[in-house]
């Protein structure tokens, strides 16, 4: 088998072609938004041919609604203006990546529309570019050569899709992505997880990328031996790759054993696609899904699938029967599902009579099977000549999946050819201009640089602190001033505190413990860069507050970005008692250190309150 | 880098042939396509995607196979135009009928109406005819092309068209519509101009929409000059707007289109195929006899008003047989008549004009509005120096169409001012209703 995989990775900044901020920078919340909706229809390809992707789509004729927040998008997201200039720092950040992994960058970008008429782009089009060629990572299992790297729009992020029609929310659409597609090279679920580590690895330390949930997505591209390229879309989790391929390997294994064997059953010739309506054999079902159905328009038909008994729920992947890959065609048509003759009719709730006159108005034999679907006329139709089309193609199938958390896939649409392509008449061609590449070389000189000068450190460090400050990235912002740093704020940090003359521990304990005790309340941590830190260490070192006091404080700092330390303390009323005062609050409160503590624990060093006890003593 | 280039011959290969082009960044193979910037070949990738590689970084070209770019046009065959109870689309180029010009990357009018018709034969209940009366952006559009156009309605509808719909460029549309409001009078049947905000080559086009509702407006119990679009971001619904009394008010929008100073005529929602009249003063059919009078005075000037506009750009109108003046507010020029030293008003060159036998009509540049010269000084002034235009809540592109049409058949200043400040054909209303300014 063969496995090549596609890294989406988001960038930091304004969106690629306006001047929006993505949501998690415009600050979330409940937004006011406003709302339309569209149709999309399926147009030609420069070269004269429609996209076998997008006519599927497009056959679906669905309705599409749109929410768009005001903070985080324009008319430009809502298809309503042209898009402005291309994002120079997204442009800069994707030179790095092309530099780090040397690939050769274009002499010009030529940003094209890529048909995507599922909704998930108001213009129907991803706007996307090469910008770059070649080039390769550092795996455990050698160099894997990079075939592109593409700068992108992010797509907008479906709310509901239901039949005929879905929602999306607007505030991600056009947020800068970076592409990175290997050449198909890996030879193992183990590899692919392994190469898109080390791809995700590379991109984080860069500092020039988004982090968090949905923030990289994983795209693989599957094919063995007699059957077919498949792209499986959307694995977010990365422990799933090896996983998601394996099964797709699997799949495509069972499936073509199932399609050798309906194929050797049915001899030479192929059976003719036949329709029944078959509603009145279920006027009365007991079935509550077909009744209420009835209640509408909706009709059933069936059809039969000659000498197929016994192969639609033979199991291809965990939980997932051919019948299921069957239903995945028919979905794409609208309908919510297909009933297959493998299947347990009681299930349902049909009855033996409603069942036996189905297959007698189908005229079925024992080695027969049927599919049935429950919907609107036109829908049913197009859905079980789908699902037969299917059936009696006895290769895989080039397509398109869709990426389920238990590491399945199912099917989404064809898989689009170079007719999803158009250029972007809107955006004039960027040349990349010398400066610029000598830009993005720089700036990769400097990560690496940094990644050296970041295992140094680190070695020099006791292993214990090392591996505690290692574990702890990510939960400081970048800081603006120390670019040179960027790859581990935590450790850049660390050291710059060393060097300010703050105590070691204090450091230490703060970075490792305190920050992590934050993050698992749930705190985010963004709002703190090494600058804001250090001040509230310094703060603390000189007694503004206690260290007891550093975790609440810093978390009114996270919460307020303009927050001081010093404020912080003073509205939490955390100021440190010290020296006097402190020596004339035990003397008024006359207790023992361990109830002194439980009340003034926050506000005071235990230390220098039992120096202060043993002094009142003597 | 010294590396030894040998400069490369463009002519290496023409636009469609396969060719593998070994450049600094490494060998790429793919289609070469028509280029659109000196010094830069674009390819096309076998992934789909283009690139651009410049000829200094090129060392060499090989053809692999020659190859020619398919023409997008859609296959078409001609069909036998309906002579009985039909519609006519009338083509006059503009976005819907656009597509992309491979060789400048630009947006282009191309498509042929016969094409449209074979797009939109199954958005329309009765047949279609079509021709294409010219193909241009509206940005070049002519006082001539108002005459072809208008010309070309009336031959329809006189060969037993039941509405036409033309598809125009939205740039200039409202123009093209205000005259031909002026060049149609007495229209038994609906004229409907369309267009497209977004491009036919792309999914998201408005074009489709736009077009249904057209054909169902054509279709409609509806007579006079409209324009139809959508009415807001959504693709469900489109407005028919009194073709005198529009105006596009944002740059790309789908709802850019607005009436003015009055509600639309006519609500369309093609995908339930409704259709709600909104506009007491919407006529429906008639049988009365349409009277088609093209004649126009070209020579007229449209200009703004605005803060520091210079006497003598004022003086230099004297060669136009007419003016529109966009006023400010209430429909003001710089009068000085605070005495202020600073000040320069432009008083004394309009009124050269006027005494020189210049009609010179002042339009709200506010756009919504009637012009009132009564409530200010400088608009008496206006007024005393025989300026047009009170109490008119016209658009100033309205009434400089207008003024093109009255100056064709009057040539007495008192005439012409009669006319001006007089509704012809919607251009004017009486009353400001309330609502006027919520659509």
């Amino acid at each position: 088998m063969k496995c090549g995989l596609e890294i989406h990775q988001r960038l930091s900044g304004r969106k690629l072609f306006c001047s929006c901020v993505p949501p998690d920078e415009a600050g979330a919340g409940a937004l006011e938004a406003e709302k339309f909706t569209r149709r999309l229809h399926t147009v030609r390809s420069e070269l004269g041919e429609v996209d076998a992707a997008s006519a599927a789509e497009a056959s679906r004729s669905r309705t599409f609604s749109y929410s768009a927040p005001l903070p985080s998008t324009c008319l430009v997201e809502s298809d309503e203006e042209p898009p402005h200039p291309l994002s120079l720092q997204a442009l800069h950040a994707t030179l790095t990546i092309c530099s780090l992994l040397s690939s050769s960058a274009v002499d010009e970008l030529h940003i094209m529309r890529k048909n995507v008429i599922d909704g998930s782009n108001t213009s129907g089009f991803q706007r996307t570019a090469i910008a770059g060629l070649g080039g390769s990572i550092a795996t455990p299992s050698g160099k894997l050569p990079i075939q592109t790297i593409c700068i992108e729009e992010e797509s907008a992020g479906i709310m509901e899709g239901r039949e005929g029609s879905a929602q999306y929310d607007l505030s991600r659409l056009g947020i800068p992505l970076v592409e990175i597609a290997t050449s198909p090279d890996l030879h193992s679920g183990k590899e692919a997880q392994e190469a898109a580590l080390a791809i995700g690895t590379l991109l984080r330390k860069t500092g020039m990328v988004s982090r968090g949930i949905g923030t990289i997505r994983q795209d693989l591209n599957i094919s063995i031996p007699d059957g077919a390229r498949v792209e499986i879309k959307g694995v977010q989790d990365l422990s799933l790759i090896a996983l998601t391929v394996d099964l797709e390997v699997q799949r495509q294994e069972k499936l073509l054993a199932v399609l050798g064997e309906a194929k050797s059953r049915i001899g030479g010739k192929l059976p003719q696609e036949s329709i029944f309506d078959v509603t009145d054999a279920f006027s009365s079902t007991q079935c509550q899904m077909v009744s209420k159905a009835l209640k509408g328009k909706a009709r059933v038909l069936a059809m039969p699938l000659p000498k197929y008994a016994g192969l639609i729920g033979i199991e291809i992947a965990p939980n997932r029967r051919f019948g299921s890959e069957l239903a995945d065609y028919a979905r794409a048509y609208g309908v919510k599902g297909l009933i297959h003759s493998d299947e347990s009719m009681e299930k349902y709730g049909f009855s033996d009579d409603e069942i036996s006159e189905l297959r007698m108005a189908l005229s079925l034999k024992a080695e027969d099977a049927f599919l049935l679907v429950v919907a609107d006329e036109k829908k049913a139709r197009a859905a079980l000549s789908a699902a037969f089309s299917r059936a009696i193609n006895f290769t895989i199938a080039e397509e398109t999946r869709r990426a389920n958390q238990d590491g399945t896939s199912s099917y989404m649409r064809p898989l689009p050819g170079r007719a999803r392509m158009y250029p972007e008449t809107d955006v004039q061609p960027i040349t990349v201009t010398k400066e610029m590449l000598a830009e993005a070389r720089k700036a990769a000189d400097g990560i690496l640089a940094s990644e050296e000068e970041a295992k140094d450190a680190l070695s020099s460090l006791p292993a214990e602190l090392a591996a505690q400050l290692s574990a702890a990235k990510g939960l400081l912002s970048h800081s603006s001033v120390h670019k040179s740093r960027a790859p581990m704020p935590e450790l850049s940090t660390y050291l710059a505190a060393l060097e300010a003359g703050i105590d070691g521990k204090l450091v230490a304990s703060t970075i490792t413990n305190t920050l992590q005790s934050l993050k698992r309340e749930g705190i985010s941590t963004r709002a703190l860069d090494e600058e804001r830190l250090l001040s509230a260490l310094r703060a603390c070192q000189d007694g503004i507050f206690a260290r007891a006091a550093m975790q609440d404080v810093l978390r009114e700092m996270c919460k307020d970005a303009a927050a001081k330390p010093e404020t912080a303390a003073h509205s939490l009323s955390l100021e440190k008692i010290t020296g006097k005062a402190l020596a004339s609050l035990i003397e008024k409160e006359k207790l023992d250190l361990p109830a002194l503590m439980a009340k003034y624990r926050l506000r005071m060093d235990a230390q220098e309150a039992q120096g202060l006890l043993k002094n009142a003593k003597k | 880098m010294a590396k030894a280039k040998t400069p490369k011959p463009a002519s290496s290969g023409k636009p469609g042939d396969s060719i593998s082009v070994s450049s600094d960044t490494g060998e790429h193979k793919g289609i070469l396509l028509p280029s659109n910037k000196p010094g830069t070949i674009a390819i096309k990738l076998p992934s789909g995607y283009n690139i651009g590689i410049k000829q200094e970084n090129i060392q060499k070209i090989e053809v692999l196979e020659t190859g020619k770019l398919p023409s997008s046009a859609a296959p078409s065959k001609k069909s036998a135009q309906p002579t009985k109870d039909f519609l006519t689309i009338l083509g006059c180029g503009g976005t819907i009928a656009s597509r992309i010009d491979y060789r400048t990357g630009a947006v282009d009018a191309a498509t042929s109406p016969q094409e449209l018709v074979e797009a939109f034969a199954h958005l329309s209940k009765k047949p279609l005819r079509a021709r294409s009366v010219f193909s241009i952006m509206s940005e070049d559009i002519t006082h001539l092309h108002w005459q072809k156009l208008a010309q070309a309605a009336a031959d329809e509808i006189n060969d037993g068209a039941q509405g036409v719909v033309i598809t125009h460029g939205t740039d200039t549309m409202s123009y093209s519509s205000a005259a031909l409001s002026f060049m149609l009078q007495n229209l038994p049947c609906p004229v409907i101009f369309t267009g497209s905000q977004r491009s036919s080559d792309r999914s998201s086009s408005d074009a489709a929409l736009n077009m249904q509702a057209a054909l169902l407006g054509a279709d409609s119990d509806l007579s006079g000059v409209f324009i139809c679009m959508h009415e807001n971001l959504s693709d469900d619904a489109c407005l028919l707007h009194f073709g005198a009394k529009v105006r596009k008010m944002h740059t790309s929008r789908r709802d850019a289109f607005r009436s003015i100073n009055c509600r639309p005529a006519a609500r369309v929602l093609p995908l339930q195929g409704k259709f709600e009249k909104i506009s007491p003063l919407a006529q429906p059919r008639n049988t009365g006899k349409l009277s088609l009078d093209t004649k126009l005075n070209p020579n007229v000037a449209l200009i703004y008003s605005y803060p520091g506009i210079k006497p003598e750009m004022v003086a230099s109108l004297s060669k136009y047989e007419g003016v529109v003046i966009a006023g400010t507010g209430l429909g003001h020029v710089p009068s000085n008549t605070s005495n202020d030293k600073d000040a320069v008003p432009v008083i004394k060159e309009i009124s050269a004009l006027i005494s020189s036998g210049i009609p010179v009509v002042i339009a709200p540049q506010t756009i919504y509005g009637r012009i009132n010269m009564n409530v200010y000084s400088s608009g008496r002034v206006l007024r005393e120096a025989g300026a047009i235009g009170h109490l008119c809540d016209f658009t100033p592109e309205a009434a400089y169409v207008k003024l093109m049409w009255v100056l064709a058949r009057e040539k007495k200043m008192e005439r012409i001012r009669e006319m001006m400040e007089k509704n012809l054909v919607g251009e004017i209303s009486e009353r400001s209703e309330i609502v006027d300014f919520d659509f």
